[in-house]
């Protein structure tokens, strides 16, 4: 994975990119395999995050999925109801997430060998008719049903680190704070899993 | 030209002169571990702030550190000054890891660090089958006169070290970790350190605004109440020994995780036994991250993991060997 197609996934999962590098990143998302299991990574680290706070911003929703899946202007955003900048910030990442793991199906589905115009345009059809019902609710936020317990996934490099974190806790002065360094500097997620059995 | 007969003096003298080295050797066979002593009670018990390079496999991080000790209770932050900025913040019963790449934060309990209760490990003799310990020399490292301690495993089941304890304080300025080879694997050089009277407050607050990072908590207590944990590992390398077992939820997880902690006084292997229900994915077989090993396995339709800073061996032995008690 190289560093600009992880850049490009974080900036489309923050919302960082114009409409314009959105189309572009959607189209590389139909064609490229790498970026497109980042994305499903993310959008795999989305549905862990369900259960805790989930409130994406419907409008930023609606605009995104929008000018990816079939290329209009986005609209002006309407001031959300919930009003401060600071509660749009705390739910930007994860109407993100949301967002890659819409436009992550609609991007296989147009990748997928032998895919006719039926089947793409039945998934944007889909996914519009998703974007109507929540412009239909007319609330100001909607929440995920939480996942049954059975369904939830952890993430492996959010697991991995909890395990090394409460480690820490128990090696010696030391030994934490070389634990704790390797945390800080190796992300769980680039921890490295050689596929050798044998230690020798 | 014959040797004169040694008289009663001399015989005296000689005598004298052996015991002494035997004596001396011995002190320093038995320095190093006092000094170990000494060493653990300063990077708890001390104030102090510093700049540490720690330096793996050729890649080299710079880390800032302030810790501060007040009445039993430790306060800690632990700033990456490079890459994604993370920083580990310890508030006496708290631990917050802070990952603004992942707009992350993991609040886990800190575990209980009391002076009287010491989580420190004891450097008994029950180590001497397991690691030579020796007083190699005194060199200055940072301006300070430092004392290198050398301590060497017996076996291919733990990690060797080299220490420099700067001899006014006993904090380790520089550390190296090796494996059975005597191969450098891992090590952290401070390039200052300022021992400190007392911690501003105010140097102990994180420097990230975490605004808008999802949360994710760990169990508030440090074991959940009727908690017995049942597994344990059947082989462990010689001299590891059971130390802590504790059930308690780990931060994004609702099922409890079963906690076996092995120790040998000097290294520690964390076992983590998940409930059949919960999904934790991490991937069967090794994994490492950085110096630290870890291997999964699932038994019985649980994931087990054990990490350590130990060699893969260890932990592989550790986690393939446990069963229900």
């Amino acid at each position: 994975m190289t560093n600009r197609i992880q850049d490009q996934v974080s900036a489309f999962v923050d919302d960082e990119l114009s409409t314009e590098e959105c189309r572009f990143f959607v189209r590389r998302l139909a064609r490229d395999v790498e970026a497109r299991s980042q994305l499903i990574r993310y959008a795999t680290i989305g549905a862990a995050l369900r259960g805790e706070v989930f409130h994406p911003d419907p409008e930023i929703l609606r605009r995104r999925l929008q000018g990816a899946m079939d290329g209009a202007q986005p609209a002006e955003a309407v001031p959300s109801q919930l009003g401060s900048r600071a509660r749009r910030n705390v739910f930007k990442p994860l109407a993100g997430i949301a967002i890659a793991a819409s436009v992550a199906v609609v991007a296989i589905a147009l990748s997928r060998p032998g895919n006719d115009g039926g089947v793409t345009d039945s998934v944007a059809l889909q996914a519009q008719s998703q974007l109507q019902e929540l412009e239909l609710d007319g609330l100001p936020s909607y929440v995920v049903p939480p996942e049954s317990a059975e369904q939830r996934i952890v993430s492996p490099e959010l697991r991995l680190t909890n395990y090394l974190v409460r480690h820490g806790e128990y090696a010696s002065g030391i030994g934490r704070t070389v634990v704790h360094s390797n945390v800080m500097i190796h992300t769980a997620d680039d921890a490295d899993t050689p596929a050798d059995g044998d230690p020798e | 030209m014959t040797q004169a007969e040694p008289g009663p003096l001399r015989s005296i003298t000689q005598t004298l002169v052996a015991v002494a080295c035997l004596a001396a050797a011995d002190v320093s066979a038995q320095d190093a571990p006092v000094w170990l002593e000494r060493m653990n009670k300063a990077v708890e018990q001390l104030n102090y702030r510093g700049t540490f390079v720690h330096m793996h496999a050729g890649i080299a991080e710079t880390l800032h550190i302030v810790h501060g000790f007040d009445s039993g209770r430790v306060s800690e932050r632990l700033l990456s000054m490079d890459g994604a900025g993370r920083e580990i913040i310890r508030n006496g019963n708290e631990v917050k890891c802070i990952f603004p790449d992942k707009r992350m934060v993991l609040l886990e309990p800190a575990r209980e660090l009391s002076p009287l209760v010491s989580s420190l490990p004891s450097y008994s003799e029950e180590l001497e089958p397991h690691y030579e310990f020796e007083l190699i020399k005194s060199v200055r490292v940072l301006q300070r006169m430092t004392q290198v301690i050398g301590i060497t495993p017996r076996d291919r089941f733990r990690y060797g070290y080299r220490l420099w304890l700067d001899e006014a304080t006993a904090m380790p300025l520089k550390t190296q970790m090796r494996d059975e080879n005597n191969e450098l694997i891992e090590q952290i050089l401070f390039t200052d350190f300022e021992n400190l009277d007392a911690v501003p407050a105010e140097a102990l607050l994180a420097t990230i605004d975490t605004q808008g990072f999802t949360e994710f908590h760990g169990s508030k207590h440090s074991s959940l109440p009727g908690a017995e944990v049942a597994w344990r590992a059947d082989i462990v390398p010689g001299g590891f020994q059971l130390s802590a077992a504790k059930r308690s939820s780990l931060a994004g997880s609702e099922y409890p995780v079963d906690h076996l902690v092995y120790t040998d006084g000097l290294a520690t292997v964390s076992v983590f036994i998940e409930d059949p229900k919960a999904k934790a994915e991490v991937e069967d077989g090794f994994s490492t991250v950085g110096s630290i090993n870890a291997f999964s396995l699932t038994l019985d339709g649980r994931k087990v993991t054990a990490v350590g800073e130990v060699p893969r061996q260890t932990v592989q032995m550790i986690a393939s060997s446990l069963t229900k008690h």
